[in-house]
Formats: C-alpha cells, structure tokens, sequence
C-alpha cells in the first residue's frame, strides 16, 4: 500500500464500527495536528481500532509515545484499541521508552476483533 | 623576449649574468646561452621573462600580503576506488616546492613533495623543472614504481642538475579484501617527517622520520616505512616554513599545533582555518592534508524530506544484512530515531542540510548522523535519558554524541560484527 509523503498511516473503515490503521514501513514523519485529530476522531468513533503493524519496521520514539496516549484515550472512551503483528525491534522501542504498559499487542488484526 | 631583450632588461636593472642566475635558480653559463641565443631552455626563459619584466621582487610583496586570505588553497579528488581528498596550500609564486600526485594502476596513489632549497624566484625554476622530469620519469615507467627506484634516480637527477632539495616520497594502496584498509609505504629524505594519522589520539601511527637529505646515492640503504592503516585516517606533509609560520617561527611547535589540530575535535574544519596565523610568510611554504574518508554510503539529504530519509534507511538496511535480522533491526530503530531527533531538535521540525554515512569496517559497522542546525541533541543526551537517546544507544554497541566544531552535531552508531 502506497503511503502519502506526510502521513505515515492509512485509515480502513470496516463494518460493525470496525478500524485499521495501517502504519508505514518507516513511521518517522513529522507529527501533526492533523495526524492528532484524525487518529483521535477514529478512535472516538469505532468500537474497535487495530494497529496494524506488519509492515512497520522502524518507528520514531515520538510515534510511539503518541500512540501509547492514544490508547489510554481509546481505554478511557470505551474503545477496544490494539497493536496487532508487531516488529521486535518496534516491542523493545517501547520497552526502552516505558510505555509497552500502555500498548496491548496481539499477533494478528484479527486478533483485535476478538479481544 | 629575444636574447637582445633579456640582456637589455638585465642591465637595465643593474644585474649582472650571475645575479640573473641566482634570482631564477640556474647557473650563469645558462644565462650567458639564453642571451647569445643558443640554448632553449622554455621553463628558464619563463622565469627569466617574468623577472625581468616584473616591476619588483614579488616574494617580497606576497609576503606582506598573506595574512588572512588564501585563494592558493586547493582541493583534488581522486577517483572513487580511492576515495582520498587532498587539500593543498601552496603559494606558487614563492616557491619552488611541490606536491605531485599520481593516481596509479591497481587502486594506488603516488605522493611526492618536494622542497626545494632557497625560496621565492631562485627556487621557483628548480621546482618547475623538477615537476617536468618527474612526469617525464612516471611516463617512462611501465610497471607502478618502487620509491627506493624513484628516490634513487631523483636523486641522480639533483646531482647532475645542482639542485639541492629534499622530498617525501609515499605510496599508499588499497588493501584488497579489507574495507577502507591501506597499505602505506614511505620515503623521507631530509623532509619534515609527515604525520600519520588515525583518528583515535592515541592510535597516531609511527610516521617516516628524517632520512638521508637528496641527493642519496644508489649505494645508500633506503628503508621505506611499511604500515596498514585503517579508516578514517589522514597525512599530513608540511614543509619547514610552513611549520615555522604556523610555529611562530618554531618549527616543533608548529608540528605541535598541527597533531592537536590533526587529533582534535578542529579536524574536521577546513584547512583554511589552520592556516589563519597573525604571522607573516617568511620562507616558502607547502601544507598538504591527505584524507580517507571513505563510507560506503555518504548521503546528504534534507532532514525535513521523507523519501531521502527513507532511502538512505533502505540503503543502510541493505548494508547491515551480515548482522542478522535481530540486530539490524535495532540499528535502523536508532538511525530512524538519530535522523528523527535531527529534525525535532537541531532544525525545529524544519527542512536543515543532513548527512548520513555508513562504512563496513573490519570488525564492526559504523553510521554517522551529521547536522549542521542548533545543537540541542547533546544538552538532551544528559537532561532526557529515557528518551530517544535510550533508543539509540540500545541499538548499538557503541553510542556517542558530540558537538562539531564546524556548527552542529554528531551522532556516531557502532555495531560490532
């Protein structure tokens, strides 16, 4: 799948208020407002996010951070919010920055809809 | 000019033959010749002419004029299997020293300077001449050569010719098989002996020490320093005035002044820079600085432009597959964090110039993330340790940031084979 320059990520809506995000293979784009408020209404919206991540091989530490808050927020608002076929190296990112607490990882998107 | 001329302007000037001579650095019975017509001799006459027609001395005039401005300061770059830079300061019109630079067959490079006794237009046609038939040697050579052969017949020529100078003579080749690995071989005879180096301080080589001054005979044992030096590394020749100007006239201690620079953190700013002394040029001078600075990858890019990132990553990964999966996915986590914090912090999420570069060496892989922007890295190296530097640092197994003299930062990643 294509990435835009500016977004590192690709939103697929699915039936039942389902969502994937799809993270690109490099997530190290300059972070947004925009990027921010959009993952944030998906988030808002769906019963159940997954991130999948099976392409994504390097991510920035600011990335990472800002999708651990973006699961506390999805946990707050009631909403089923996952990592799905994580990369080693991404799991030990998060293990060095503190916040693999905040992040529920499972090994496939369909894993999510089973949580 | 005609012989007619050259003798009129000579008297005109109240110079006898042997002045003339003295002043272009030949003997009397060439001038003599030049002025009855019978030797051509193009390189002398050149000289002869440009004395005779100049309005004065201009050894005297370039001496006063050098202080801070050095347009003579010139870059040559060999070809990319030797990716050596050479940076040369030379005043021409002052000096019959030289530095010659051959690139040869089989992925060498020949190194000549020569300092020629005396200074200013007496050592000038010296140095021309000498330039000449060390081409003209070259030429005739079938087969790289051996110094030891070179120093000898240099030598021979000196005799023969009266000239009196001294000379650094160095052959270095790629090392086959061994990445960014040379073979250095050198000559010195009478010259300041060069200095070596790598760039760890402490690993500074043993360089070719003073030798028997040219002219040696073929009889004379001439013993070549013989060393394999690693990436990154550098040579330095400077001859006797250059050392005493950057010395204020002590030649030790412009020899020291040159290893600090040489080893410090000033090594990496441009040549020009060591060269700015309150001192004015007295005596000829000639400063090389020969580099290896060879990465298999050296890529600037736009720290703001996301395809160039991705592509030096894509480049990198590449590289790194001898690793294993495990550990080069951990190194592209830290270059991706290295090349992100950039952006963040040196240029303020902005478009700023940034280098990467990656070099395979003999036991390990190295990667350098170079900025020119604000340096913010190193203050949150100490201030932020769980933050991105914590990333960084367990991507490799040696990890380090520091400040470039010449402006900016840079982020060194080492991973051991």
């Amino acid at each position: 799948m294509p990435f835009d320059d500016n977004t590192p990520y690709e939103i697929e809506e699915l039936p039942d208020g389902r969502a994937v995000i799809k993270f690109a293979p490099i997530c190290d784009h300059q972070r947004l407002d925009e990027h921010e408020n959009q993952l944030n209404s998906v988030v808002e919206q769906h019963t159940a996010v997954a991130c999948d991540m099976s392409e994504t091989k390097a991510i920035a530490s600011d990335w990472l951070r800002w999708i651990a808050r973006l699961a506390i927020k999805a946990e707050k608002a009631g909403t089923i919010f996952a990592l799905a076929d994580v990369d080693d190296g991404v799991r030990q990112t998060a293990d060095l920055l503190g916040i693999q607490e905040s992040l529920r990882v499972v090994d496939s998107v369909e894993d999510v809809w089973t949580l | 000019m005609n012989p007619d001329e050259i003798r009129a302007a000579r008297r005109a000037r109240g110079w006898t033959q042997a002045d003339l001579a003295k002043r272009v650095g030949c003997g009397q019975s060439t001038i003599s010749m030049i002025e009855k017509g019978t030797r051509d001799a193009p390189l002398i006459m050149a000289e002869v002419e440009r004395l005779l027609l100049q309005d004065e001395d201009r050894p005297v005039a370039a001496s006063q004029a050098l202080h801070f401005v050095l347009p003579e300061l010139d870059r040559l770059t060999l070809s990319p299997k030797l990716p050596i830079t050479v940076d040369r300061w030379q005043r021409p019109e002052y000096t019959g020293d030289f530095l010659y630079v051959q690139p040869l067959a089989g992925d060498a490079v020949l190194v000549v300077a020569v300092d020629v006794a005396g200074h200013g237009t007496s050592a000038m046609p010296a140095g021309l001449y000498l330039q000449g038939w060390l081409r003209g040697w070259m030429q005739r050579q079938s087969a790289p050569p051996r110094l030891e052969s070179l120093v000898i017949e240099m030598s021979g020529e000196l005799r023969r010719t009266g000239v009196d100078a001294t000379g650094f003579f160095a052959l270095i080749s790629r090392h086959r098989g061994r990445p960014h690995t040379v073979t250095y071989e050198a000559i010195t005879c009478g010259f300041p002996a060069p200095l070596l180096m790598t760039e760890t301080p402490a690993a500074t080589l043993d360089s070719a020490g003073a030798g028997p001054s040219l002219p040696v005979s073929d009889q004379e044992q001439l013993q070549p320093v013989r060393q394999e030096v690693s990436a990154p590394w550098r040579l330095v020749i400077a001859t006797d005035g250059m050392l005493g100007r950057l010395g204020s006239r002590d030649e030790q201690a412009g020899l020291r002044k040159v290893r600090k620079w040489q080893s410090g953190a000033e090594r990496d700013l441009p040549l020009e820079s060591y060269l700015t002394t309150k001192d004015s040029v007295v005596d000829d001078e000639l400063l090389v600085l020969l580099r290896w600075d060879g990465w298999d990858i050296d890529m600037p890019l736009d720290a703001d432009n996301h395809s160039e990132r991705h592509r030096v990553v894509g480049m990198v990964e590449a590289a790194l597959e001898p690793l294993g999966k495990d550990r080069q996915a951990r190194l592209l986590q830290a270059l991706v964090e290295a090349m992100s914090n950039v952006r963040r912090h040196a240029y303020g999420g902005q478009s700023g110039a940034l280098r990467v570069r990656f070099r395979e060496e003999e036991k390990s892989f190295r990667l350098e993330i170079l900025d020119e922007g604000v340096d913010k890295v190193t203050t949150a190296l100490t201030s932020r340790p769980k933050s991105g530097f914590a990333v960084m640092n367990a991507g490799a197994n040696d990890f380090s940031v520091r400040r470039s003299r010449a402006g900016g930062t840079v982020i060194t990643l080492v991973a051991k084979k």
